[in-house]
């Protein structure tokens, strides 16, 4: 028999194979996989085609939409590709606050990778712990947002609204409880035997296919490269912060699940940091601030809520070209805007991690058992919409 | 690291070859080239440690010209704190060029959503013809081109 007579095409998706839609399409033979494509584009948004009729603010809420989990990055990437054009830099506290809110935001979207991977092999109990713990920092990142999850909190020259009181002690009554709760999640899932047994030494990427293929994140650095945009190209308040930038050598399921654990441990390190060491100070740029009447400003300073300077409406980006990346949950978000100088980017490129990830799918289960793409698949933090954009 | 030791050796490294490189504060080294010695500097680069491909940006100037420019970095510190754009035009009634996959396989889906979704020809990228993110049934004017509008719905349409 030829390979082609012996093997079997196996479509899995496009409804929900697990996060959002996508289909994989697997030939296999036996179990065993001999080749598989992703099929992407089921939840596409054409972002980078609407943000050329959209005006420069109205794009924030436009590309925090793919990445549901992690709008944060794409937030702060996107307004910091602007602030390059227009030549601002944020006051201190601001880039406390996006440091903050970024932290915030890492520790529910890997706390989100972790959820989903659990219920694709099988431990709905991960599945349900994981985003029954989201839910206190979902609440902090609301009490200072004033959302959810699509927060659009970073404005071009800072933020939209300051620290309410007593944020710092409700911080860390959240981080305390993750911090005990993390025992548990040891005992029961990460050192469980079954739950071993399923990732260890399984879906394997080596140093040098990470690194040839341009895989980004925890994905990345599960496989022994130590790069992180945080200490890569420093932005927000990062330059001043202690923090490790979290490796494990082994390359398989098991170990990007540990890197996205380790890393909440190296977050919660940094909410400390941040709420001991904000500086005092606007959270607007002053030419943006002096724009406001006095009696807004007035209003605005006591009220910790920045009111949009009328300029916002149309906000014109001199002509030029940026390109700003920053280190999200899932790993690097790029943005590189041309602009012509009028009210929208002549063109956005807006490159998520999921997408860069996307090349593990057919490189990862090559060889590999069908039952384990799912624990493949998991292991990834690949969130369909997001690759889609 | 200094941004203009880097562009020296990167002109260094690329001597012979018809390039035009400048630079962005703090970071950004543009390197511009014609599209038949793209592949030429794209190794040369990969030989001083530029191991991946962040992004692949094509830009339709219609009538005039397309821009494919490929950010390139590194894993590796210092070379991880730069950022080459590599930049080619390509000429509007012709829009090919070398896919750049053979140098770094990081642009696979880069080049082909580009080829999905502005019509460029990456020649040597294998995903050439398929769909990647437009369904399979699309027929018309790549949508990121310029002369492909987007409709306004609902109330005011």
């Amino acid at each position: 028999m030829s390979l082609e007579e012996r093997t079997l095409e196996l479509l899995i998706g496009p409804q929900h194979p697990a996060s959002g839609h996508m289909r994989l399409v697997a030939k296999i033979d036996g179990d065993i996989v001999v080749e598989l494509r992703p099929n992407i584009g089921y939840v596409h948004r054409s972002v980078e085609k609407l943000a050329e009729v959209k005006k420069f603010l109205q794009i924030i809420p436009l590309v925090e939409r793919p990445s549901l989990a992690d709008t944060t990055a794409n937030n702060l990437a996107y307004v910091m590709a602007l602030e390059k054009l227009l030549g601002i830099d944020p006051p201190e506290r601001a880039k406390y606050l996006r440091t903050l809110l970024a932290e915030i935001n890492r520790i529910h979207s890997h706390l989100y990778g972790l959820g989903i991977h659990g219920v694709m092999i099988g431990s709905s109990t991960a599945y349900m712990w994981c985003f029954g713990d989201r839910e206190p920092f979902l609440e902090l990142a609301q009490e200072l947002t004033g959302a959810r999850l699509t927060y659009s909190y970073i404005i071009p020259g800072g933020v939209r609204r300051d620290l309410p009181k007593g944020f710092a002690e409700r911080a860390e009554k959240a981080i305390k409880y993750l911090e005990g709760r993390m025992k548990d999640y040891f005992d029961i899932y990460f050192n469980n035997p079954v739950v071993k047994a399923r990732l260890e030494g399984v879906g394997v990427l080596s140093k040098e296919d990470a690194i040839k293929l341009g895989v980004t994140g925890p994905n990345l650095r599960a496989s022994g490269v130590a790069y992180d945009v945080r200490r890569a190209e420093p932005y927000a308040a990062y330059p001043h912060l202690d923090f490790d930038v979290i490796t494990e050598e082994e390359g398989d399921c098991y170990a990007r699940v540990m890197v996205r654990v380790r890393e909440i441990m190296e977050s919660i390190k940094i909410i400390r940091q941040v709420l001991k060491e904000i500086p005092e100070g606007p959270i607007l740029h002053e030419s943006y601030e002096k724009l406001i009447p006095p009696k807004l400003r007035e209003e605005m300073k006591q009220r910790g809520v920045v009111k949009f300077p009328s300029v916002f409406a149309n906000l014109r980006v001199p002509a030029g070209e940026a390109i700003s990346r920053v280190e999200g949950g899932r790993g690097e978000v790029v943005f590189h805007v041309i602009s012509d100088g009028k009210l929208s980017p002549y063109r956005m490129r807006m490159v998520t991690p999921s997408f860069r990830n996307v090349i593990l799918f057919e490189h990862l289960t090559r060889g590999a058992r069908v039952a384990d793409i799912p624990a493949i698949y998991g292991s990834l933090d690949y969130f369909p919409p997001e690759a889609d954009r | 690291m200094k941004i203009e030791d880097l562009k020296n050796m990167i002109e260094e490294n690329l001597r012979g070859i018809d390039v035009e490189i400048t630079t962005r504060e703090p970071n950004i080294i543009d390197v511009k080239v014609s599209r038949d010695k793209i592949i030429e500097v794209a190794e040369k680069l990969k030989g001083k440690g530029f191991d991946h491909v962040k992004s692949v940006t094509a830009v339709d100037y219609p009538g005039e010209r397309f821009e494919v420019i490929y950010i390139v970095s590194s894993y590796e510190s210092p070379l991880s704190y730069f950022l080459v754009s590599l930049r080619t035009s390509l000429p509007y009634d012709d829009p090919r060029m070398s896919s750049l996959l053979s140098v770094w396989p990081s642009v696979l889906y880069q080049e082909h959503e580009e080829h999905d979704l502005m019509g460029i020809e990456f020649e040597g990228n294998p995903r050439m013809g398929e769909r990647l993110l437009l369904p399979e049934s699309y027929e018309g004017i790549p949508p990121l081109r310029k002369e492909f509008k987007v409709k306004v719905e609902g109330i005011d349409a």
